[in-house]
């Protein structure tokens, strides 16, 4: 691999031993992989060093002593409870002080607090054919696709990235990865391609035929969809497969590249009804009437939009006594939810606004409620409108799923039972 | 014996080279899990046991500490690094990994730091030949896998 005299000197020692490790994976990283030279980075998005993983808070405690800061804006990813009210999801009070000492790390290595899967969302948002080194599937699949900025599906290799400020050039990075190869026709009315939920769940059948690959998405009958039904339908395709890039005609900003080879493709993949209605019928585990526990919205993190419909919807109302109900959304947007007097709204009807963290990365998984000698299931059933969170929460949380629109929700959080009978011609014309 | 060629072989930890040399690994054997589709290390396994998970896995209740993994390619969340890494920590980490596709940059990244050669684009052939609990052995220096 070609280095420059200063990633020499780095790799010498010259701007520590710290940096010289970091360094030394990466370039060894990218020489595994046919890289040519390594690239220098506008910005990260770190990993999560959760409490819930056996030493990752140590670990982080450890980086952050050899007082090595960061070196290009540095987002952090979710925790595993509200770092400023742990409380407020019966977080184990031990579990919140180890994740205490990722909080503290990060601020000596320069990391923003964001703790957040949307980055995005909150304001960094990296240029077009800019790179970037980032975790969390959901906002990678999103800077690729939406945004036209270079990542590959990072890891704990993205800690060297933000103390070096270097990536090696390959995947994603390079434009002839960025080429589509595979194609879907979605045959699909816009009314059936409206809300959160609709949107995920074609996100998860794309993301569960194209894998690994770079699906190419051409809607006969789109309406634009907005940030959040692209967060969702990206957060899907990243959780039924490895979906690091796509490209959507009229949406994507590399999608006109390909549009040439979209029309002269002949093995094109066909999606209508059928595929939708089978993928809810696999996460339908509970039944209209039957009672529920938990309701969860804001999977990726929720926007201030959705926080204000579901406050509105909310007003003078309350959800059944037996309904646990959150909204997951980072800091910022909290902050401005209570600005707004949203936040107030969502409590006094009941509903609890959790930042910084989802049920999915927190105390309820099985080997923490072991560990704190908790009940698992921590609750039995979840409902949501994100097949991202209800394919992971199956397995992790051991609940029983149904997909339903924020609507729906809503309606059974109150009822304290699963209904569906919301009107569907509302519905229709919901963007939730 | 049959065996079966890779693309690709990655291995080390804590700062070795990571792309194969000379010498650098011996022969790897042990028994092998065969999982025909796709694997997410976040929800299809317990990242405490090591134990698969996954509900409509034909792998279900095996356990993947000091096996040869095999699976066609990684998917989900991002969190499958750490994951990976992390079961190597407590010595419940797979003694290789091999995959049907292209290696995902996020898993590498694990294996690596857990010390778990990573073989990726093996033939095909290999996953109509082998059934789990079959012994196989990655020979030192070369991509491929060998049945005992």
């Amino acid at each position: 691999m070609k280095l420059t005299d200063n990633e020499k000197k780095m790799l010498q020692g010259e701007y520590g031993s710290i940096r010289a490790k970091a360094l030394d994976y990466l370039v060894q990283f990218g020489v595994a992989f046919g890289a040519e030279k390594l690239v220098p980075i506008s910005y990260c998005h770190y990993p999560a060093e959760m409490a819930i993983y056996d030493g990752f808070c140590e670990d982080v405690e450890a980086f952050a002593n050899h007082n090595v800061q960061v070196v290009v804006p540095t987002t952090s990813s979710t925790l595993c409870c509200d770092m400023e009210n742990s409380s407020l999801t019966n977080c184990p009070k031990q579990l919140y002080e180890t994740q205490l000492k990722t909080k503290l790390a990060f601020q000596k290595m320069g990391i923003l607090e964001t703790f957040t899967c949307t980055p995005q969302q909150i304001g960094f948002v990296p240029p077009m054919g800019s790179y970037i080194s980032s975790v969390e599937s959901s906002a990678i699949i999103y800077f690729n696709s939406l945004l036209g900025a270079r990542t590959n599906r990072g890891g704990l290799f993205t800690r060297y990235s933000s103390i070096t400020g270097k990536y090696p050039a390959m995947g994603y990075l390079l434009d002839e990865n960025r080429t589509p190869t595979c194609f879907f026709d979605v045959s699909l009315e816009a009314r059936e391609l409206s809300r959160i939920d609709q949107w995920s769940t074609l996100g998860y059948i794309i993301g569960e035929q194209a894998q690994d690959q770079v699906p190419y998405i051409f809607l006969s009958d789109l309406k634009q969809p907005t940030m959040t039904q692209m967060i969702s339908f990206g957060a899907a395709m990243a959780t039924s497969g490895s979906v690091t890039l796509f490209h959507m005609e009229g949406v994507t900003p590399e999608a006109n590249n390909y549009k040439k080879l979209y029309k002269t493709t002949f093995n094109k993949v066909l999606l209508s009804h059928r595929e939708i209605e089978d993928v809810q019928h696999r996460f339908q585990r509970i039944y209209e009437n039957q009672p529920i526990d938990f309701v969860v919205l804001g999977c990726p993190h929720a926007n201030l939009e959705l926080i204000r419909h579901v406050s509105e919807k909310m007003e003078s109302k309350r959800i059944h006594q037996d309904v646990t109900f959150w909204i997951c959304t980072n800091r910022m947007t909290k902050l401005q939810a209570s600005h707004c007097g949203y936040t107030e709204k969502l409590l006094k009807s009941g509903i609890k606004l959790v930042a910084d963290t989802c049920p999915v990365e927190s105390h309820m998984r099985k080997n923490i409620c072991d560990q704190y000698n908790l009940p698992f299931p921590y609750f039995s059933t979840m409902l949501s409108n994100s097949l991202k969170m209800l394919h992971y929460s199956r397995n992790l949380l051991g609940v029983k799923t149904a997909l339903l629109s924020t609507n729906q929700c809503i309606e059974s959080a109150m009822k304290g039972k699963l209904v569906t009978s919301h009107s569907q011609k509302e519905d229709d014309y919901e963007v939730f | 014996m049959k065996y079966f060629k890779g693309n690709r072989i990655l291995v080390g930890k804590t700062g070795q080279s990571i792309h194969e040399k000379e010498g650098l690994i011996p022969d790897i054997t042990g028994s092998c899990i065969i999982c025909p589709h796709s694997f997410s290390f976040l929800g299809d396994i317990d990242s405490n046991s090591g134990e698969i998970m996954k509900s409509d896995s034909p792998g279900k209740t095996l356990q993947i500490a000091h096996t040869i993994f095999a699976f066609h390619s990684s998917k989900g969340s991002s969190s499958g690094c750490v994951i990976l890494s992390s079961l190597a920590q407590r010595n419940k980490g797979p003694l290789a990994i091999i995959t049907l596709h292209a290696p995902d940059y996020n898993l590498v990244e694990g294996a690596i730091l857990g010390g778990i050669p990573f073989v990726s684009e093996i033939d095909p052939q290999f996953f109509q030949d082998m059934q789990t609990g079959m012994v196989v052995t990655i020979r030192r220096n070369k991509c491929f896998v060998t049945q005992n």
